[in-house]
C-alpha cells in the first residue's frame, strides 16, 4: 500500500515543501530510501525502526520503499524521521490516509519514540505556510520559536505515539496560539544599559549618532576604557525590530540551532573572537551554514581587538558589507544569507594598550604603534564612517560622587527612533534607507549644506587634508547630526562636529 | 687627505678596534706617523695577535683611498682627530671617534653655541609643544640645535629649528645615506641642505643597538649643554643626560607634572643633577647670551604670550577670531590640558556642542589634541 506524507526540506534559510512517499508491500523484508538522501537521512531507517517498536507498533515485515520527492534535490538533515514513521504507519494501515492530507510533519526521532527538536524549523514552516499547508506537526521543543506564526495550525508533538494517536483521532493536541509580535516586543530590555556607562560623553554621543544614521564605528581607547561595554549598548539604543526584521533574524538563528526562546525581539549582538576563521565569520563550511555576520543581521557585529584579526578575514567582510547579503556556493548548494549589520570595531591605540594614557606608561616605540595601527586593512577602514577615541576613565571618576546618573538606553532609543523615522520618510522609494548609505553623488543634494557649512567644509578639507572619501564621510555624519537637531539643511556646527569623528588624522593614520 | 688623516681612517676601519683603543694606540706609538711605520712584531706586542692581524689587514692604502673618494663623491666629508675641522669638543672625551662622516655645513661644528636638545620618542602634546617652542626660540637666538633625529621630540626639535630659520646638527647612529626610521628621511635631507649631518659610521651602515649606544656620547660631548624636554622612566635620552654630566657639560631639564609618566625622568634629573629650564632665557643665560637681570618671562597663564619682539608671529597672520563660546573652552584649556570629559564638566557644554567647538578651535590652529583625546592650547 502506498502513502504520502508532506514534509519540508531546506537549503540554508530557504525551506521548500516536499513529499515523503512510502510503499509497503509483500516481498523480501528490506527498507530502501531513495531521493538523494544524505547520511543523516539514510540512518533514519534505523531510528524509525527502533522508535516504532519502542512505541508499541510492529515494524512491517515487508518490502518498504521510501522516496523523498522531488528526487533531484539533495536532502539533508534528520528531520524526516517523523514523516517516514507516519508514512510507514499509514501505508500499513494504522493511520487513516485522509487524516494526513494537508498536514505537514517534521521531527527527529529518538530510539524511545520521543521527538527531538530540529534546526531551522522556522524557515521550513514559513515555506509550508507559503505553500498553503494548513496544519503542521512539529517537535514540542520547537514550539516556542515558531509560536509567532499565524495562518497555520501548529501542533506540538512530544512523541511518535502521541502523533499517531492524534492522527487516528484518538487524542487531541492543543494547537499553539499565535503570539502577537507587539506583545513580545513590549518588554524588551537591553542587555547592557547605557545608564551603567560612566563618563565617556564623547563616546556616548558618537554612539547615538552611529545609531541614528546607521554609521559604522571604530572605538579606539586604552585598555579598560570601556570600549566593549559601550559597543554592547548599541543594540539597546537602535530602533526596535519590526516583525519582519525579527522574523528574518530568528530564521538565521533557527538554522544555526541557536534559538532558545521564541522570536528574537532583541537586536542580535555578535562578537566573534579574533581567532575566528573567515568561514566562521562569513558563513560556509560543508553545510553552507550562516556565519557570524548573518547572525548579526539587523543587529551589531562587534570586532574587538581589530588589528588582531587576520587581514584576509577582514577583507572577506567587504562584499557582504556592500551588498547586505552574503552568497555561499558549495558543490551542491548555493545559499544566500542576509547580512545587514552595523559594524562596531574596537582597538587599543598600541600593542601594550597604554598609548595616550595620562597615568600609565606606554612601552611601545612609535614604530610599533605605527605598525599596529597600519595593520588594519585600508578598504575596511574606508567603510567605517566614525572613529572615536575614548577617554581613559580613572577609578575615582567611576566611583566618585561626581559621577552623575547617566541617561538610560530607553531615552536614547526614543530619540534614535525619531531620527530613523525621519530618514525612512525621506528615503522612501530610494534603494538606501539610512544616512550611512547615502551614495556620494546624492550627498550635495540631500545634505544641502548652508553657505557657512560649505566654508567649514572647505576649511576642513584644507586643514585636515581630507580626501574626497573623507569629505563624503564627514558630510554623511553631518547629515545625521542635522537630522538629530531636526534641521533640514546641514549647518556649519554639524560639519564641525562631524569632522571630529574623522579618524584619519595625523595622530593615527598618517 | 694627509697621511695622519689616513691613519685615523685606517683605524676606524679596523674590525674589533674601539675608538678608545685607537686613541691609546696612537698615543702609545707617539703619533700617527710612527704607528703607520710600525712593523708587525711591534704591533703584535702592543695589541696582541688577533688585533694586530686585523690592523695589518685593514692597512691597505688603495682601499682607504677608494673609500675616501667614494665618500667625497657622495658629498660626505671625513673628519679625523688629525683634521683641523674636527670639533674641539670631541677631543676631550676618552673615546673620540676616529672618523666623523659629515654632510652639510661643517662650520657649525666650530661654534661654541651648540645645544643638545633631546627628548623621548613617546612624547605627550606638552612635550611636543615645549620642545617646539624652546627649539624655535633658541635657534632664533643663535644657538645651533644638536639632536639625534630619532622619531618623537628629536625630530620635533630639528624641525622647529629649521622652521625658525636656525641651524641644526643631526647626529646619526647609521650611515649618512640611511634613514632610520624611514619616516625621518625627508627631514634628514633637509638638514643635509640647511644644517649638518654627522655620524661615526661609514655610509651604508644600518642603525643597531651597537651603533645607537655609542652615538649618545657624541650627542652629549658635542655641545656645552644638554637640554632634555621630556623623558619617561626608561627613555634612551637618559643615557645622553648621564654622559653629559660625566663629560662635565651642563645638563638642563624642563619640569613636567609629577604624575605624568612622560616627565618621570626629567623631574628626577632636576632633583639630582640638572638645572631647571622654564623658558628659553634660562638656557641662553647658561651660554652667557642673556642677562640674569632681564627678569622672568611672563607667567604662561597670561595667555598666548608674545614671543621676543617681532619674531614669533609671522607678519600678515593675525590671530584668528574666536567666538564667545570658543573662548569659554579656551579659558578652561589655558590652565591645563584637559580630556573631553573634564572639559564637559568645566564648561557645561553638551557633548555635541563641545565636539563642534573643539573642531573649530583645532581648525583655527589654536588647540591641538593628542592620543587619548587630551586637548591643549598651542604655544
Amino acid at each position: 500500500m502506498l502513502s504520502t506524507v508532506t514534509s519540508c526540506g531546506r537549503q540554508g534559510i530557504e525551506g521548500y515543501p516536499m513529499r515523503v512517499e512510502v510503499d509497503v508491500r509483500d516481498g523480501l523484508p528490506m527498507v530502501d530510501v531513495v531521493g538523494l538522501p544524505d547520511a543523516a537521512v539514510r540512518e533514519s531507517r534505523e531510528r524509525v525502526r527502533t522508535a516504532l517498536r519502542n512505541s508499541g507498533f510492529p515494524f512491517p515485515v515487508a518490502q518498504i520503499t521510501i522516496n523523498l520527492a522531488p528526487a533531484d534535490i539533495k536532502k539533508e538533515g534528520p528531520w524526516y524521521d517523523l514523516p517516514i514513521a507516519l508514512g510507514i504507519l499509514a501505508a500499513s494501515g494504522r493511520i487513516p490516509q485522509e487524516r494526513l492530507r494537508g498536514a505537514l510533519a517534521l521531527g527527529t526521532l529518538s530510539l524511545d519514540g520521543s521527538l527531538a527538536p530540529v534546526t531551522g524549523a522556522l524557515p521550513m514552516l514559513l515555506a509550508a505556510r507559503r505553500a498553503g499547508i494548513e496544519r503542521a506537526l512539529l517537535p514540542a521543543q520547537n514550539a516556542r520559536e515558531c509560536a509567532c506564526l499565524s495562518g497555520i495550525a501548529l501542533y506540538p508533538v512530544e512523541s511518535l505515539r502521541q502523533a499517531a494517536a492524534f492522527l487516528c483521532g484518538e487524542a487531541e493536541i492543543a494547537p499553539l496560539t499565535p503570539v502577537r509580535y507587539a506583545d513580545l516586543a513590549e518588554d524588551v530590555r537591553p542587555e547592557v544599559d547605557l545608564a551603567s556607562v560612566r563618563g565617556q560623553y564623547a563616546a556616548r554621543r558618537a554612539l547615538e549618532i552611529a545609531a541614528s544614521g546607521g554609521h559604522n564605528l571604530l572605538l579606539i581607547g586604552t585598555a579598560g576604557s570601556g570600549k566593549t561595554m559601550l559597543a554592547r549598548c548599541l543594540p539597546g539604543i537602535l530602533p526596535r525590530m519590526t516583525e519582519q526584521e525579527a522574523l528574518e533574524t530568528t530564521v538565521i538563528h533557527s538554522v544555526s540551532g541557536e534559538v532558545s526562546g521564541g522570536l528574537m525581539t532583541r537586536r542580535p549582538f555578535s562578537a566573534p573572537h579574533h581567532t575566528t576563521s573567515a568561514v566562521a565569520l562569513i558563513g560556509g563550511g560543508r553545510a553552507a551554514a550562516p556565519g557570524e555576520i548573518s547572525k548579526a543581521h539587523n543587529g551589531v557585529l562587534f570586532l574587538d581587538e581589530l588589528p588582531e584579526f587576520p587581514r584576509a578575514v577582514l577583507e572577506a567582510l567587504r562584499q557582504p558589507m556592500e551588498d547586505g547579503v552574503v552568497t555561499i556556493s558549495r558543490v551542491n548548494a548555493r545559499c544566500v544569507y542576509p547580512a545587514r549589520f552595523q559594524l562596531v570595531c574596537a582597538m587599543n591605540p598600541c600593542p601594550c594598550g597604554n598609548y595616550g594614557s595620562r597615568t600609565r606608561t606606554c612601552r611601545c616605540t612609535p614604530h610599533e604603534v605605527q605598525r599596529y595601527l597600519s595593520r588594519i586593512s585600508g578598504p575596511l577602514l574606508d567603510r567605517i564612517d566614525m572613529v572615536v577615541e575614548m577617554d581613559a576613565v580613572e577609578p575615582d571618576e567611576v566611583f566618585g560622587p561626581a559621577a552623575a546618573p547617566a541617561e538610560d538606553s530607553e531615552t536614547v532609543r526614543r530619540r534614535v527612533e525619531r531620527v530613523r523615522a525621519a530618514q525612512n520618510a525621506r528615503y522612501a522609494g530610494e534603494d538606501f534607507f539610512c544616512n550611512a548609505r547615502l551614495p556620494a553623488n546624492r550627498l550635495e543634494e540631500i545634505c544641502n549644506p548652508t553657505k557657512d557649512a560649505r566654508d567649514a567644509l572647505a576649511l576642513c578639507m584644507r586643514r585636515l587634508q581630507l580626501s574626497m572619501r573623507g569629505y563624503a564621510r564627514v558630510l554623511r555624519i553631518a547629515r545625521t547630526i542635522a537630522d538629530m537637531a531636526g534641521e533640514a539643511r546641514v549647518q556649519a556646527e554639524h560639519v564641525a562636529e562631524a569632522a571630529s569623528y574623522r579618524g584619519t588624522n595625523e595622530k593615527y593614520w598618517k | 687627505m694627509t697621511r695622519a688623516e689616513g691613519v685615523w681612517i685606517w683605524l676606524s676601519r679596523v674590525r674589533g678596534l674601539g675608538a678608545g683603543r685607537a686613541r691609546q694606540l696612537v698615543e702609545f706609538f707617539g703619533g700617527e706617523e710612527a704607528l703607520l711605520a710600525a712593523q708587525e712584531p711591534e704591533l703584535r706586542e702592543a695589541v696582541g695577535e688577533a688585533l694586530a692581524a686585523s690592523l695589518l689587514e685593514a692597512r691597505r692604502q688603495e682601499e682607504i683611498n677608494d673609500h675616501v673618494r667614494a665618500c667625497r663623491r657622495a658629498g660626505v666629508r671625513i673628519l679625523t682627530p688629525a683634521s683641523p675641522a674636527y670639533p674641539e669638543a670631541l677631543r676631550d672625551i676618552y673615546d673620540p671617534p676616529c672618523a666623523l662622516y659629515a654632510r652639510g655645513d661643517l662650520g657649525l661644528l666650530q661654534g661654541e653655541r651648540l645645544l643638545t636638545l633631546v627628548g623621548t620618542r613617546r612624547h605627550t602634546s606638552y612635550g611636543r609643544r615645549i620642545t617646539e617652542k624652546l627649539a624655535a626660540e633658541l635657534a632664533r637666538a643663535g644657538l645651533t640645535i644638536v639632536s639625534g633625529l630619532a622619531e618623537g621630540l628629536d625630530s620635533v626639535a630639528h624641525r622647529a629649528a629649521l622652521d625658525a630659520g636656525g641651524k641644526t646638527i643631526a647626529v646619526l647612529a647609521n650611515g649618512l645615506d640611511v634613514a632610520y626610521p624611514a619616516a625621518v628621511g625627508p627631514l634628514q635631507e633637509e638638514i643635509a641642505r640647511k644644517g649638518l649631518l654627522v655620524s661615526e659610521y661609514p655610509p651604508g651602515t644600518r642603525a643597531s643597538r651597537a651603533t645607537l649606544l655609542p652615538r649618545n656620547r657624541l650627542l652629549a660631548a658635542l655641545s656645552r649643554a644638554t637640554l632634555v624636554t621630556e623623558a619617561g622612566q626608561r627613555s634612551g635620552t637618559l643615557l645622553v643626560a648621564g654622559l653629559a654630566v660625566e663629560y662635565g657639560r651642563e645638563l638642563m631639564t624642563v619640569p613636567g607634572n609629577i604624575d605624568s609618566p612622560a616627565s618621570y625622568s626629567t623631574n628626577r634629573l632636576m632633583r639630582t643633577s640638572a638645572e631647571t629650564v622654564l623658558c628659553s632665557r634660562d638656557v641662553l643665560q647658561a651660554f652667557g647670551m642673556a642677562d640674569a637681570e632681564d627678569g622672568e618671562d611672563g607667567p604662561p597663564a597670561a595667555g598666548r604670550q608674545a614671543a621676543p619682539a617681532g619674531q614669533a608671529v609671522p607678519a600678515g597672520q593675525a590671530a584668528p577670531a574666536v567666538t564667545e563660546e570658543e573662548e569659554r573652552v579656551l579659558q578652561a584649556l589655558r590652565r591645563e590640558p584637559l580630556s573631553f570629559d573634564e572639559l564637559i564638566a568645566r564648561t557645561q557644554f553638551s557633548a555635541a556642542k563641545l565636539n563642534s567647538l573643539l573642531t573649530m578651535l583645532e581648525l583655527k590652529g589654536i588647540i591641538d589634541q593628542s592620543a587619548g583625546r587630551t586637548y591643549a592650547t598651542k604655544s
